[in-house]
C-alpha cells in the first residue's frame, strides 16, 4: 500500500524578492524601452516560471520506498529510516523532510528539517520522544526548494503505516522511593563475597558506606551467584503504590535491568501472564506487553 | 575558475564564488563611476581577498564601521561627480562590501540578488552588445552560485551545466515576452536629468575637444531613408545644434528660450513641402527661391530621442506633427519623446534664407566676456574688416580671407592636440596650428564674429555609409562635425566647413568625416574668385537625380558600395540590421507592425499562449518520458517479483508491512525460525542487487528467471523443532493457513 499524497507549492521569500527585482527592473526598461534590460529581465522570468515547472516535475516522481521506525523506549528519540526513489536521476540534490506526528504527546511536529536524503536515496531522522503506545506517524512531508529556491514544492504523505513499539520509558521510582528493587534484593541475596572498586554508572545503592567512610574509596559489595534462584518474577500487583504508567514504566525498568543481567524473569501484567525465559525474544515480548501492545 | 581561485590561494570555495562574481558584476560598471568609488570597490575587494587568505571574519563594530566610512567616502564622491547617481553608486557599493558579511546561505541568497540587479541596470547605462554577451555569461555563473547554495555539495561542473539549461529552458518564454510584452510609445517618466547628458554623441555644451571621443566611435548615430536618390554623400551636412554662445572656452547651445520660426519666414524661405500641411497653404502662392526639385524627403530612424533638438539634413525646411523649426533652422522635437526617433522631414540642399531677427544677429555677434580671450583672434578679424572695408561684398571677402589663412597656415589637421583650458583659440590659431573640425569651425567663427559677420558654430554629422541591406545611409558617430554658418547679406547665412582646406597632406589623422577633404579642397580654393562659385561649394547643390534608388551623383562615392552579389559584408550587413531593427532597438513602432502582420493583439497574444503552450507541453512530456524510461524494464519488474514474495508470505500467514525495507523483513523471517537462513539470505541478497544496483549493472532476463525460481523455493522448513514459540503471530499463521 503506498501512502496517501497531497502536493502543495509556496513562494520562497527569495523567489518574492526575486519577483519584486524583476518588476522594478521591468518598469525601468519599459519606460525607457531599453531592449537587453527587457531580454535579460524577461529571461530571468523566464527561469522564474521554469524554476516552478521544474519544481513540481522533479518531486512527482518521488515515491516512499521504504519507511522504518525502530522500536524504543519513551523517554528516548525514535529513529526513522527511509529511503526514497527514483534515486538515479531526477531526485534534486535536496530535498527536506518534516514529519507530524499525531500523538498528543506535545512533542513538536518538526524533525531534521533540511535533512537530504543520501546517494541511494535512503534517509535518517529522530522523531522528538513518543508516548507508549504502538507508533503512529502523522505525515512525511518531502520538500525541496529544487532548482533554485525560488519556490518551495512539497508532497506530504498520510497515512504512514509502522511496526514500531514505543515501550514505558525504564525508570526506577522505587529507588526514587527508597525501597530496593526486586532485583537488588535478588542480586544481593547471595552470600558475600567481597569488595569490589564501584564504577560510575553503577547503583548507588551498592556502594558500601562504610568502606567509604573509612577509605574515602567508593566500594562496592559483591555478592556469591546463587543462579537458579536468581529467577524473577516482575508482578504489576507488586507496585500498589505506584500509578499505572509508573508501574509500567518500573517494570519495564526491571526487565532492562534483568535481561542486561541475563537473568531468566517472567511477568504479571493484569490478564496477561509470561513465564520465567530469557533471551531477545522473550525480552522483545515482555516489552510490548509493557508497551500495551499484546494485552490491550 | 573561482576553485582554482580557491585553490591558488586556499580560500573557502564559497566565499571565493563570491568575490568572483561580486567583481564580474561591478566590472562594466566601473567605467562609469567616478574614480574614486571605483577606486573604494578594489580596495574592499582586496581586503575580502586577504580577510579570505587569513580565514577572519570581521566582527559587528569592525563591519559598520567599515560600511559607514565607505558611505561617507561614497558621499564625498558623489557630491564632488555629481553625474553619477546616487542609487547606482549605492547599489554596486553594496554589491561590493556584501561578500565581507556573507557567510550563511540566506545572506548568499540576498547577494546573489544583488548581483542580478546589479546586472540588470546595467543596460541602463550602456546599451552595447558586448556587454549583452558579458552578462550572458554572467547569468550562467551567477545562476550556477543560486544552485550551488541551494543545493550544499553540488560541483562547480554540473552547477554551470545546470544553470545553462536552465537559462535555455527559459528563452522560448523570454524571446515571446520580449515581442509581445506591450511596448510604451513615450516614456511614462523621465529620470531626474536626461535632457541630452546621458546619451552619447554630440552634446549641448561642447568644448573644442569634445568631439575627439566620438573619431573612433562607430556607433549609429541615426538612419536616414531618402524617398528620391540618395544625394551624394558628400554633401550631406546632418545640422544638429546650433552654438551662439562662448566664453572662448565652452560652446553652448541651449542658452536663450527656443523661439519658433514665424510662418511667414518659413513659407519666405522658399521651401514647398511635398506635402503642405492646412497650416501651410499660403507657401503655395508665395515665391520660391529654391527650385522644387531641390527639396529631399527622407526618414531619419533611431535617432536619440533624449535631447533638445533633432537631426536633420541641412537646411530642413517643414514642420510636421512631431517636429518644428526655430527661427535659425533648428530642427526640435515638439514633445520630449522615447529613447529612439523615427520620424520624417524635408530639406533643401540649395537654400537662401531670408533676413533674421536683429536677436539673431546679436546672439551671432556675441564675443568672450574676458578681453583676454581669443584676443589674438579678435585682432585679425578686426584686420580683416578694416582690409575689406567698403567692399560691397565684405562678408564674402572675410570668409575667404579666413579659408584662405587656414589653407596656407600652415595649418594642421590632427586629432591629437593637446587640451587648452587657458585660451585654446589663440593657442590653437597661432601656436600649436593643429587640430579638428572644432577647432577651425569655433576659431573661424570667432573671427568672423570680430569682423562683425554674424556666425555661429554648428555641430552635427557629416556623410555617412550606404547601406544596401537597409536601403539606408547609416551615420555614425564618428561621423561628427562641425562647421560654421555665417550671414553674409547677400546669400543669407551660408554654410561653410573650414576642415575642408586643409590640404591632404597635412591631414595626420584619417577623419572618416573628412574623407573627402582633397576634392573639397580643390573646389574651395579653385572657387573663390567668383561669389557664385564661392557659393556652390559653400552649400553645395544636391545632386542631379540621376538613376532611380540607390546612390546618385557624377561622382562615384567611395564610401557606397557598387551593387554587386550577395557578399560577406552584405550577410554581415544584413546580421546587423536585422539585430539592430528586431532586437536592440525593437520599439512600440515595430512592435505595433509585428503584431499587424500577425493579424492584430488578439491573434498575437493567441500565438504566444500556444508558443508558450508548447514549448511547456514539450518539456513536461520530455520530463515524464524520461522518468518513464527510469522505472520502465527491469525495476518495475523486480519490483513485481518481490510483491510477489509478498503474497507468498501472506498465503503462509506472514503479513508484510508497507514500506518495510526489505532488510527488516529478512530479519523478521529469519526471527521466525520458520526458514532456511541461507535461502533468505540468498533470495533477499538476490533482490538487493537487481534493485538497488541497476547503475552498475541491468537486471537481464536471466537474472530476473533466477530470482522468481528463488521465490518460488522459498519454502517452510519441516524441523519443526526450531519453532520459537514465542515470537507472535506464527500460530496465528498457522492457523490461517489451515
Amino acid at each position: 500500500m503506498q501512502a496517501r499524497r497531497s502536493m502543495s507549492v509556496r513562494i520562497t521569500g527569495l523567489g518574492i524578492a526575486f519577483l519584486a527585482m524583476l518588476l522594478v527592473t521591468l518598469a525601468g526598461a519599459s519606460n525607457e524601452n531599453n531592449s537587453f534590460a527587457y531580454l535579460l529581465v524577461f529571461t530571468l522570468l523566464g527561469l522564474f516560471i521554469v524554476a516552478f515547472v521544474k519544481g513540481a516535475l522533479s518531486l512527482l516522481p518521488v515515491r516512499l520506498l521504504h519507511l522504518h521506525a525502530e522500536s524504543t523506549f519513551a523517554d528516548r528519540p525514535v529513529p526513522v529510516r527511509g529511503a526514497l526513489t527514483p534515486r538515479d536521476h531526477a531526485i534534486p540534490g535536496l530535498l527536506e523532510l518534516t514529519s507530524a506526528t499525531t500523538s498528543s504527546g506535545g512533542a513538536g511536529p518538526v524533525m531534521a528539517p533540511g535533512m537530504a536524503p543520501g546517494a541511494d536515496g535512503g534517509f535518517e531522522l529522530r522523531l522528538p520522544p513518543q508516548p507508549r503506545g504502538r507508533l503512529s506517524l502523522g505525515s512525511l512531508v518531502i520538500s525541496t526548494g529544487y532548482p533554485a529556491g525560488l519556490f518551495r514544492w512539497s508532497i506530504r504523505l498520510h497515512g504512514l503505516a509502522t511496526a514500531a513499539l514505543i515501550y514505558p520509558a525504564p525508570i526506577d521510582h522505587l529507588v526514587a522511593a527508597g525501597r530496593r528493587s526486586p532485583l537488588q534484593a535478588a542480586a544481593e541475596s547471595g552470600d558475600f563475597d567481597e569488595l569490589a572498586a564501584w564504577r560510575e554508572g553503577e547503583s548507588l545503592s551498592g556502594i558500601c558506606w562504610k568502606s567509604y567512610a573509612r577509605s574515602g574509596k567508593r566500594m562496592r559489595k559483591r555478592f556469591l551467584q546463587s543462579s537458579p534462584s536468581s529467577d524473577l518474577c516482575f508482578d504489576w500487583n507488586g507496585l500498589p503504590t505506584l500509578s499505572d504508567e509508573q508501574k509500567r514504566s518500573q517494570l519495564c525498568h526491571w526487565v532492562v535491568d534483568a535481561h542486561r543481567r541475563r537473568a531468566r524473569y517472567g511477568l504479571r501484567l493484569p490478564g496477561i501472564m509470561i513465564e520465567l525465559a530469557s533471551g531477545e525474544p522473550h525480552y522483545r515480548r515482555c516489552l510490548a506487553a509493557l508497551a500495551g501492545d499484546l494485552g490491550e | 575558475m573561482s576553485v582554482l581561485l580557491a585553490r591558488r590561494f586556499a580560500l573557502p570555495a564559497g566565499d571565493a564564488w563570491m568575490l568572483l562574481l561580486s567583481v564580474l558584476v561591478l566590472l562594466p560598471h566601473l567605467s562609469y563611476l567616478p574614480v574614486l568609488l571605483a577606486v573604494l570597490c578594489g580596495v574592499i575587494w582586496l581586503l575580502d581577498l586577504l580577510l579570505m587568505g587569513l580565514r577572519v571574519r570581521l566582527s559587528r563594530p569592525v563591519k559598520a564601521g567599515l560600511v559607514l566610512a565607505a558611505l561617507a567616502i561614497l558621499w564625498i564622491g558623489v557630491v564632488q561627480r555629481t553625474e553619477v547617481s546616487l542609487g547606482l553608486a549605492l547599489v554596486c557599493l553594496v554589491i561590493a562590501l556584501k561578500p565581507l558579511e556573507t557567510h550563511d546561505r540566506r545572506s548568499r541568497r540576498s547577494f546573489a540578488l544583488l548581483c542580478y540587479f546589479g546586472a540588470l541596470i546595467f543596460f541602463f547605462q550602456d546599451q552595447s552588445d558586448l556587454w549583452l554577451a558579458y552578462y550572458a555569461a554572467y547569468l550562467v555563473v551567477l545562476t550556477g552560485f543560486v544552485l550551488r547554495v541551494e543545493h550544499l555539495g553540488l560541483e562547480t561542473g554540473p552547477a554551470l551545466k545546470n544553470a545553462v539549461a536552465l537559462l535555455v529552458q527559459a528563452l522560448p518564454l523570454a524571446i515571446v515576452l520580449f515581442y509581445l510584452f506591450p511596448r510604451l510609445p513615450e516614456p511614462l517618466w523621465h529620470w531626474g536629468d536626461s535632457s541630452g547628458e546621458s546619451v552619447t554623441g554630440v552634446p549641448d555644451e561642447v568644448e573644442l575637444h569634445t568631439l575627439n571621443a566620438l573619431a573612433e566611435s562607430g556607433e549609429v548615430a541615426f538612419e536616414a531613408r531618402f524617398d528620391g536618390p540618395v544625394p551624394e554623400v558628400s554633401s550631406l551636412y546632418w545640422r544638429g545644434p546650433i552654438y551662439y554662445f562662448t566664453d572662448g572656452r565652452v560652446w553652448d547651445s541651449d542658452y536663450f528660450p527656443v523661439t519658433p520660426m514665424a510662418p511667414e519666414r518659413l513659407a519666405a524661405s522658399g521651401e514647398r513641402s511635398p506635402e503642405p500641411g492646412p497650416d501651410r497653404g499660403a507657401s503655395e502662392s508665395m515665391p520660391l527661391t529654391a527650385r522644387a526639385d531641390e527639396t529631399i524627403g527622407y526618414r531619419i530612424s533611431e535617432a536619440d530621442g533624449f535631447r533638445h533638438w533633432l537631426i536633420a539634413l541641412d537646411l530642413p525646411v517643414e514642420e510636421t506633427s512631431e517636429a518644428m523649426l526655430t527661427e535659425d533652422y533648428q530642427l526640435v522635437p515638439r514633445r520630449r519623446v522615447g529613447s529612439k526617433l523615427s520620424y520624417r522631414m524635408t530639406s533643401a540642399l540649395s537654400i537662401q534664407t531670408p533676413p533674421d531677427s536683429e536677436a539673431v544677429y546679436l546672439k551671432a555677434l556675441q564675443l568672450p566676456f574676458k578681453a583676454r580671450m581669443a584676443k589674438d583672434a579678435r585682432l585679425l578679424g578686426e584686420a580683416l574688416q578694416a582690409e575689406s572695408a567698403g567692399d560691397a561684398q565684405a562678408a564674402q571677402q572675410i570668409i575667404r580671407r579666413i579659408l584662405q589663412y587656414f589653407a596656407e597656415g600652415p595649418f594642421y589637421y590632427a586629432l591629437d592636440t593637446p587640451q587648452s583650458v587657458t585660451n585654446p583659440i589663440d593657442e590653437f590659431l597661432f601656436e600649436e596650428r593643429r587640430g579638428y573640425c572644432t577647432h577651425y569651425a569655433a576659431a573661424m567663427t570667432l573671427i568672423l564674429r570680430a569682423a562683425e559677420v554674424p556666425a555661429r558654430m554648428i555641430l552635427g554629422y557629416r556623410g555617412g555609409e550606404w547601406s544596401r541591406a537597409k536601403g539606408a545611409v547609416i551615420v555614425r558617430q564618428r561621423h561628427a562635425h562641425a562647421w560654421v554658418e555665417a550671414w553674409t547679406p547677400t546669400f543669407g547665412w551660408l554654410r561653410v566647413d573650414p576642415t575642408g582646406v586643409i590640404p591632404p597632406e597635412r591631414v595626420f589623422a584619417q577623419d572618416p568625416a573628412n574623407g573627402e577633404a582633397s576634392a573639397f579642397n580643390e573646389r574651395v580654393l579653385g572657387s573663390l574668385a567668383g561669389a557664385d562659385e564661392l557659393r556652390r561649394f559653400l552649400r553645395p547643390r544636391a545632386a542631379s537625380p540621376a538613376g532611380q534608388g540607390g546612390p546618385a551623383g557624377g561622382d562615384v562615392d567611395p564610401l557606397q558600395p557598387r551593387e554587386s552579389a550577395l557578399s560577406l559584408g552584405y550577410i554581415a550587413d544584413m546580421g546587423e540590421y536585422l539585430w539592430t531593427g528586431w532586437v536592440k532597438d525593437y520599439n512600440h513602432e515595430r512592435q505595433q507592425h509585428l503584431v499587424g502582420m500577425s493579424g492584430g493583439w488578439p491573434a498575437a497574444s493567441g500565438l504566444a499562449l500556444a508558443v508558450i503552450a508548447g514549448a511547456l507541453l514539450v518539456y513536461v512530456a520530455r520530463a515524464l518520458l524520461r522518468r518513464r524510461r527510469a522505472t520502465r524494464g527491469s525495476a518495475r519488474r523486480v519490483s513485481a517479483l518481490y510483491a510477489l514474495l509478498g503474497k507468498r508470505l501472506a498465503r503462509l500467514g506472514i503479513r508484510t508491512l508497507p514500506q518495510e525495507p526489505h532488510q527488516s523483513l529478512h530479519r523478521r523471517l529469519v526471527a521466525t525460525g520458520r526458514f532456511d537462513p541461507y535461502s533468505l539470505s540468498e533470495l533477499f541478497t538476490t533482490y538487493e542487487r537487481l534493485r538497488y544496483r541497476q547503475h552498475e549493472q541491468q537486471a537481464g532476463d536471466k537474472d530476473l528467471r533466477g530470482f522468481r525460481r528463488q521465490i518460488a523455493r522459498l519454502r517452510v522448513r519441516s524441523d519443526r523443532k526450531q519453532l520459537q514459540r514465542q515470537v507472535p503471530g506464527l500460530d496465528q499463521g498457522r492457523r490461517n493457513n489451515n
